[in-house]
């Protein structure tokens, strides 16, 4: 291509230094955002995983420990549980209490006997909440649903 | 800027300019990389998840209490032996501190004084866990804290609550 005259020689040039800002415009657009996803991405918490993994060590040892609890007759309340059909009076008074005392202000804390655990309709309402299930018999189960609050930098 | 009369002499500046181009496109791609993995994964809630479950693991197994934690013998590095912990890392002092506090269930309150309280690991850790407690905030360079209580019973069926708490610094590896 030949430029007879200033005029065109000055509108291409124009061109490709727009053309060059651009590209240096995006780049740097790009390493900020790059910069900022990274910082705000990279701290791993328990809360990412809690929904995904739907397990929880501490809660299982404290249910296992609710269910062996004896009740004043020497049976434990699995077995009270598995022959009243559900959980009431003392079992239930009991059950409320140790939750409470050891999630105290730290989680929102749901235990639930169910008939029918194969339903669908299982699954609670909290999605982010960490289920912990004991089955009692073939149709029914005892759930534990616990939704951990967040408290600044520490999961308590 | 020179009258240009003839192709060759165009295509030439072109291909500088492009080689230009080319390298400030690679340098602004790998400014891109760089910087995004510039900062370090920060895994030190989980790993506090973590060493708390595998705590409460050790304490109560399948919901009995283990009472090796309430004898006289329970002392230093008492948690780090019977729970097979190894609180070693690549630095020099010791990034982990642990600490469990017996309860009796009956007499428990948020307020009331444990039965026992064993710790292991750097005690100094500690003093982070009460500032993020009271300033509630989320200060990077200090060190994450885990702190559960489960529930547990005796073979004997005497109930008690234990408080874990389980706290990581490694902050060079995980947030500078």
């Amino acid at each position: 291509m030949l430029y007879k005259n200033k005029n065109a020689q000055a509108s291409e040039a124009i061109v490709w230094l727009v053309a060059t800002l651009i590209i240096i415009a995006v780049l740097v657009v790009s390493v900020y955002t790059a910069s900022a996803i990274s910082k705000s991405t990279k701290t791993v918490s328990s809360l990412d995983f809690s929904s995904s993994m739907k397990s929880d060590i501490v809660a299982k040892e404290s249910l296992f420990a609710f269910l062996l609890t004896k009740n004043a007759d020497g049976k434990n309340f699995y077995s009270e549980i598995e022959s009243s059909g559900g959980i009431a009076g003392v079992a239930k008074e009991l059950g409320i209490n140790v939750f409470n005392k050891i999630n105290a202000g730290a989680a929102e804390i749901s235990l639930k006997f169910n008939k029918n655990s194969n339903a669908a309709g299982l699954i609670p309402s909290v999605s982010s909440a960490v289920v912990e299930k004991v089955n009692i018999d073939k149709n029914s189960a005892i759930e534990l649903t616990i939704k951990y609050k967040t408290n600044g930098a520490t999961i308590q | 800027m020179k009258i240009l009369r003839n192709k060759t002499g165009a295509d030439k500046i072109l291909s500088v300019y492009w080689f230009a181009m080319l390298f400030v496109i690679a340098s602004g791609i790998f400014a891109i990389v760089y910087v995004f993995y510039l900062h370090p994964f920060d895994v030190r809630e989980i790993e506090t998840a973590v060493l708390t479950g595998r705590i409460a693991e050790c304490v109560s197994t399948q919901g009995i209490f283990d009472d090796n934690f309430l004898s006289d013998d329970s002392g230093k590095n008492f948690i780090s032996k019977e729970c097979h912990l190894n609180f070693n890392s690549e630095f020099d002092k010791i990034q982990y501190y642990v600490e469990i506090e017996i309860y009796d269930f009956k007499a428990f309150e948020s307020s009331s004084n444990p039965m026992k309280k064993i710790s292991d690991g750097n005690e100094n850790l500690k003093a982070d866990c009460e500032l993020q407690k009271t300033k509630n905030n989320n200060l990077k360079l200090q060190s994450k804290c885990s702190e559960k209580s489960i529930y547990s019973i005796d073979k004997k069926n005497v109930p008690y609550i234990i408080k874990i708490l389980s706290v990581v610094r490694k902050t060079e590896k995980n947030a500078v």
